[in-house]
């Protein structure tokens, strides 16, 4: 790898993993009796944006790196399950992340305290974020199974 | 604050829609060739085309959706909410499991 | 420094934080009569151990892609399947689970404490015996019994009252 690939290969996993930090940090700070409508607001807008980030750089990486150097040494070797399954999932279910997490920003950051008056709005809020967070983390651990592949 | 549930909402419904489209595309690539190889030449990759139309949809359904509705409340927007949750877990599961299915196939 | 001392150190710092967070919270409950109601004091103790527990996660968790990132780039990707990495691995999703239905008082006190606890203890373990072997069933097997005895001497402490109060 050359030291840009290198550096989206980082960046991606960098930003993808603090994405989940910042929606881990929102679903936490939400569980409260009285959250703070200030620090969700950051939190989640700061997981859409990192989530943002890390769809850019694994774009880069996986359109000119990976496509072409990695896909046939998966594919090659004996654990081709890590491509067709794991590959293929992840970069199709990352899409989600994004917009997700730009809906828990923008419903918490357009109705403020109601998010905290409101029992119903919470628990769907608590459901999509536990969503986004479950599914971030099937994705990393697909991240984990299809470069432990790479031999 | 009746104008913020009405873009809150229709940030909502572009989000599912969103997810469904994308849930949609990867299936119908996967099962069709010309179709994948459509959405390569006219973005040349594949994946490059799902990105683009999933984040073009996604603005353009939020502005299309937040001037259709004539009112919505709370209530509405929390059930977005939650059936934007479940459907893309469900998504996920099942874009996994017809990959596995492939796989084994 | 190199990367991986700094990996290493890093990783290290967290768990020393994660570890000894949950011990001192685990021992000040269990010193803690249950009909003395928290003082402010308590209270932010307990708010400062379990930031500094927050630290160490995340700690935990960056420094450990850290390692998937560099066995990646230095062409040891087969350490990326190893049945106690992935022992770990589990292990730090349920600790963060479980911090979850703690906050979600879903969770009755007692077990929540005693899977954190036996989590991060799981944890350190895997660490420190790196070298041997054993199949991820066996690992997992062993935390399930772990728990289940940790549960068991956790209620036995809290019926008998054999700490003295602080």
């Amino acid at each position: 790898m050359n030291t840009s690939t290198i550096i989206e290969f980082t960046l991606h996993i960098l930003f993808g993993l603090a994405g989940m930090i910042f929606v881990y940090a929102y679903l936490t700070a939400l569980l409260r009796r009285d959250p703070s409508v200030r620090f969700l607001s950051a939190a989640s807008f700061s997981a859409a944006l990192a989530f943002l980030l890390s769809w850019l750089t694994g774009g880069m990486y996986y359109l000119w790196y990976y496509g072409p150097s990695v896909k046939g040494v998966i594919l090659g070797g004996q654990y081709t399950w890590a491509h067709a399954i794991f590959t293929e999932a992840k970069e199709h279910v990352f899409l989600f992340l994004p917009f997700l997490a730009a809906t828990l920003y923008a419903v918490t950051a357009l109705l403020g305290d109601r998010v905290k008056e409101s029992a119903e709005l919470k628990r769907s809020l608590i459901i999509l974020a536990g969503a986004t967070l479950t599914i971030g983390i099937a994705v990393t651990l697909s991240g984990v199974l299809i470069s432990g592949a790479v031999r | 604050m009746q104008s913020r549930i009405k873009f809150a909402y229709a940030l909502a419904l572009a989000a599912l829609a969103t997810v469904t489209v994308v849930t949609a595309l990867t299936v119908a690539g996967e099962l069709s060739a010309g179709f994948k190889d459509a959405l390569k030449n006219t973005f040349t990759h594949h994946w490059l085309g799902k990105s683009a139309i999933a984040l073009g949809l996604f603005f353009i359904l939020t502005l299309l959706s937040y001037f259709a509705q004539t009112s919505t409340d709370e209530a509405r927007l929390a059930r977005m909410v939650r059936v934007l949750g479940w459907t893309a877990a469900c998504a996920t599961v099942g874009l996994y499991l017809f990959f596995l299915k492939e796989f084994l196939h | 420094m190199d990367w991986q001392t700094l990996l290493i150190a890093s990783h290290i710092i967290g768990t020393v934080f994660g570890a000894g967070g949950v011990t001192f919270a685990g021992i000040f409950y269990l010193l803690k009569r249950p009909v003395d109601p928290l003082t402010t004091l308590d209270q932010h103790f307990l708010t400062t151990t379990y930031t500094v527990l927050r630290i160490g996660i995340v700690l935990i968790v960056l420094s450990g892609f850290g390692f998937f990132i560099l066995f990646r780039l230095q062409g040891h990707s087969a350490y990326l399947y190893s049945p106690m990495m992935w022992g770990k691995m589990v292990i730090t999703v349920v600790i963060l689970l479980n911090a979850l239905l703690h906050h979600w008082r879903r969770l009755p006190w007692s077990l929540g404490s005693v899977i954190s606890a036996v989590s991060w203890y799981s944890a350190l373990l895997l660490g420190v015996y790196r070298r041997v072997h054993l199949d991820f069933a066996t690992i997992m097997g062993l935390y399930l019994v772990a728990i289940v005895i940790g549960y068991i001497l956790m209620r036995m402490t809290q019926k008998k009252n054999i700490f003295p109060t602080a």
